[in-house]
């Protein structure tokens, strides 16, 4: 039945949602606004993300979203190993040579997680797991309340990092205008290894605390990432801004796109709008004309 | 029958306008100049002239046929022929392959494209490199090269940009002088320059662009003398000749 | 030479697991020469080399199964399709202006929405595939007990295809996809069509997918999206032109040698360890990218050269003094 409250529910799902997929995008298209690197391999960090809030859950207890404190250090030293050791040397290289380079890396992770985790499904169990919130007749999962507050105040974070401090300032200028920054005296390498580590650092923390919200498996990253080039394509390559709002745009599509489609159907909706936009506006509904 | 006549070109980016209500006709057979200070729109008007750009408003008319709705290809078999600024050269290919490519404009068949191929550079004076890299050529070579693979195209009219840029004075003076073989041949050409010392005892006539709108046109000396250009000019090291 | 002796190969090898993965071999080999043409030779990267060669497969599948026209028919019927829809895509893309990595974006796009299409249709089996039906040793039903006969079909396909790279590479034709290729901009204003022979290129990389995928079809007998429609097989088919060698006419054949005998090696010993062979092969790709990102093919050319420079340079110290 479609009533009012029906619209506004699966509305505010696609929202939550959303927020989620616009915290992913953003790690995504920092790395490609600022190294102009496609990182196919974001949707393995993700996972990876995952599995370390599941396992430190599972042996130490900690409750994934606590255990940000871990997972953000951890994954930006592995974004910046990556950046310092693999695409460093392939930065002037054809576009294809760096995504074979990520495709390798992504397969590499995927299958580390296979071998050492199995392909079987996990899932954690919190005490709040089932826990929900009533607002009326619309009823909201706690679990992706939580992650969507907790993406919402990391892009927040992020986005005020890179306007107020001066490392920030560096990637925006980097980003920019790579031969001006470097004329300006800064060290364009450390900065890609820097942005490169945030972007990790992100996906990273993503995985943590949508950990309570999906099951895991070694495959979980690939849609993500998918989704994830969708709303950084949509929003325009390097656009924080675009990035959050196309994020929500494409939860939403995707959600009222799964009344209509059954299964994993609900998924073509946001390519086939991705394809489309790219047709008629290829720098995205936000981007700056290049 | 005219040759080139544009009328009321127009174009837009975003908020800012590039090219604004620009008019003017060029006739068979002679050299015409395109100057200009910096950002005054000059390669923007070749590249509307060229296909690359759709104009907003205008019309420009080859051979008394519209061409502005027309892709770059198309224009190309009309008879316009265009170099970039900042060359383009297939970098992988050699110096022949790159030529050959041109050639194709006018012949279907491989072997007759590589003989016009051949006569084109031989004319340009780059045949004992015919067989290097693209990639591994100097500026002058480049530039040349980036001239023989337009010429390679037989067209009527050649829209030259920055040939010259990056030159020194002797290399310019040899360029200038193949512009000159070129035009006897009974190529047009209209190029845009920003060596004044060059362009001026080059040209026919010469149009003069600055912020999208046409200032001036007339003969060199008439320009020369032009208190409208001198002043679009004023605060920049040209000297006129 | 090596052409007589890979026809020679079935009369003394009569092992069917090594003569399976010499048929894998050719045939990611032939289906790496495919992706070659548009990928290595006009520089359109495309990711979505699956969903052409499922489109061929379930075409010449489904007509069989259904309507019982025999897959040697099959598959050229699923050949126009896949160029049908290519040139789709291929249209939509080029007269937009989709260049470079945004063209791999859309193809990645258009092949997951394919994907999802097939994986959600009951035509196609839904999540447990088409079985064909089992005809025993029979020509027109394209069946075989034996593995020889599609030994030969595949080699002759991956032949056929170099034969072609080869004649294309002196054609008019092949020098157009390589000065669009080098530089779009250039190639137009020198009167080069670029997106009309984008899609020539486009249909005809389809079109042998396609073949590819009906191929497999006959030879596995059973289809599933997950397989035939998986990124994944993109991705396996594009790593092995890539890592032989972009633009050259053998670098499919050594690439996918080089990636498939490696994949079965690391499979028979590592298998038992669920994902290392994958593991090891992502390694190596990565690896071959960071040191020969020209490929194999051009990578060992250019080794073999330096070596015979250096002896060379030896010959003349010696003789100098």
């Amino acid at each position: 039945m479609i009533t009012p409250s029906f619209i506004i529910q699966i509305f505010i799902g696609g929202i939550l949602m959303g927020g989620i997929y616009s915290f992913i995008a953003l790690g995504l298209t920092l790395i490609f606004g600022v190294m102009k690197v496609i990182n196919f391999a974001h949707g393995a960090l993700l996972m990876l993300g995952m599995y370390t809030s599941y396992w430190l859950l599972t042996i130490f207890g900690i409750d994934p979203y606590l255990s940000v404190l871990v997972t953000i250090p951890l994954f930006f030293v592995i974004g910046w190993l990556i950046q310092r050791f693999l695409i460093e040397s392939v930065l002037d290289a054809p576009h294809l040579i760096q995504i074979v380079i990520t495709l390798g890396l992504a397969l590499f992770l995927e299958n580390i997680a296979l071998f050492l985790w199995s392909p079987d499904y996990r899932s954690v169990q919190v005490s709040y797991q089932e826990a929900t919130i009533l607002l009326g007749d619309i009823s909201i999962s706690f679990t992706r309340l939580m992650s969507f507050i907790l993406a919402i105040s990391g892009t927040c974070a992020l986005y005020l990092f890179l306007k107020w401090t001066n490392v920030g300032k560096a990637i925006r200028a980097t980003a920019d205008d790579k031969e001006g920054a470097i004329l300006m005296g800064i060290n364009y390498k450390q900065v890609y290894y820097i942005a490169f580590g945030i972007g990790a650092a992100c996906v990273g923390m993503a995985g943590s605390f949508i950990t309570p919200v999906f099951f895991v498996d070694p495959y979980i990253g690939g849609v993500f990432v998918l989704m994830a080039f969708v709303v950084v394509i949509m929003g325009g390559i390097g656009n924080f801004l675009g990035a959050l709002i196309c994020g929500l745009i494409v939860g939403v599509a995707e959600s009222f796109g799964a009344i209509f489609m059954p299964g994993s159907m609900k998924r073509v909706l946001p390519f086939t709008l991705l394809i489309i936009i790219m047709l008629f506006k290829p720098t995205g509904l936000f981007g700056r004309r290049t | 029958m005219s040759f080139l006549v544009c009328e009321n070109i127009t174009k837009s980016f975003g908020g800012l306008t590039a090219v604004s209500k620009v008019s003017f006709q060029i006739e068979r057979g002679g050299i015409v100049g395109l100057i200009g200070p910096n950002g005054a729109g000059k390669t923007t008007l070749f590249s509307l002239i060229n296909g690359f750009y759709s104009l907003d408003q205008g019309s420009v008319l080859f051979l008394d046929e519209p061409i502005h709705q027309l892709k770059p290809n198309k224009i190309c078999k009309k008879g316009i022929g265009r170099t970039f600024q900042i060359t383009k050269p297939f970098s992988n290919l050699t110096i022949l392959q790159n030529v050959r490519m041109g050639a194709y404009n006018a012949t279907h068949k491989m072997a007759i494209a590589e003989e016009n191929a051949l006569e084109v550079i031989h004319f340009v004076d780059l045949g004992e490199k015919k067989d290097q890299l693209a990639k591994n050529l100097t500026i002058e070579d480049r530039k040349r090269l980036e001239l023989a693979r337009a010429l390679a195209t037989k067209p009527k009219l050649l829209l030259l940009d920055e040939v010259m840029a990056g030159l020194n004075p002797t290399e310019i003076e040899v360029v200038a002088l193949l512009i000159r073989e070129i035009n006897k041949k009974g190529v047009t050409i209209f190029l845009i320059e920003h060596v004044m010392k060059a362009i001026m005892p080059l040209s026919d006539k010469i149009i003069v662009l600055h912020h999208g709108e046409k200032i001036a046109e007339g003969t060199p000396l008439e320009i020369s003398k032009n208190p409208k250009v001198i002043e679009a000019y004023l605060g920049e090291e040209y000297q006129f000749a | 030479m090596l052409i007589l002796f890979l026809l020679l190969i079935p009369f003394f090898v009569r092992n069917p697991y090594i003569l399976h993965v010499l048929i894998m071999l050719f045939f990611y080999a032939y289906l790496g020469g495919a992706w070659n043409i548009l990928g290595g030779y006009t520089g359109q990267s495309s990711f979505c080399s699956a969903a052409f060669f499922g489109v061929g497969a379930y075409t010449s599948t489904l007509l069989y199964i259904h309507w019982g026209l025999s897959p040697w028919i099959g598959m050229w019927l699923g050949g126009v399709v896949a160029v049908v829809i290519g040139t789709f895509i291929g249209f939509l893309s080029f007269r937009y202006g989709i260049r470079g990595i945004y063209f791999v974006l859309i193809t990645l796009c258009f092949g997951e929405i394919v994907y999802l299409i097939v994986l959600n249709w009951n035509i196609f089996g839904g999540a447990s595939g088409i079985l064909i039906p089992l005809r025993g040793n029979s020509f027109s039903h394209f069946q075989f007990t034996s593995k020889v006969p599609y030994y030969y079909i595949i080699l002759s396909l991956m032949l056929l295809t170099a034969f072609f790279t080869y004649k294309l590479e002196r054609s008019r034709f092949g020098d157009f996809f390589i000065a669009i290729r080098e530089d779009e901009d250039a190639a137009e204003v020198l009167g080069i069509n670029t997106t009309h022979y984008k899609l020539i290129s486009m249909a005809i990389s389809c079109f042998c997918m396609a073949l590819g995928g009906t191929f497999y079809a006959q030879y596995m007998l059973y289809i599933q999206q997950d397989i035939t429609l998986s990124g994944t097989l993109s991705i396996e088919i594009t790593f092995c032109a890539i890592a032989g060698g972009l633009g050259t006419i053998w670098g499919p054949l050594i690439g996918s040698s080089v990636l498939t005998i490696f994949s079965e090696i690391s499979r028979v010993t590592l298998g038992r360890y669920r994902g290392m062979h994958l593991m090891v092969y992502g390694v190596f790709v990565v690896l071959i990218m960071l040191y020969m990102p020209q490929g194999l093919l051009p990578g060992l050319k250019g080794a073999y050269k330096k070596l015979r420079g250096e002896r060379g340079k030896q010959r003349d110290v010696v003789s100098g003094m």
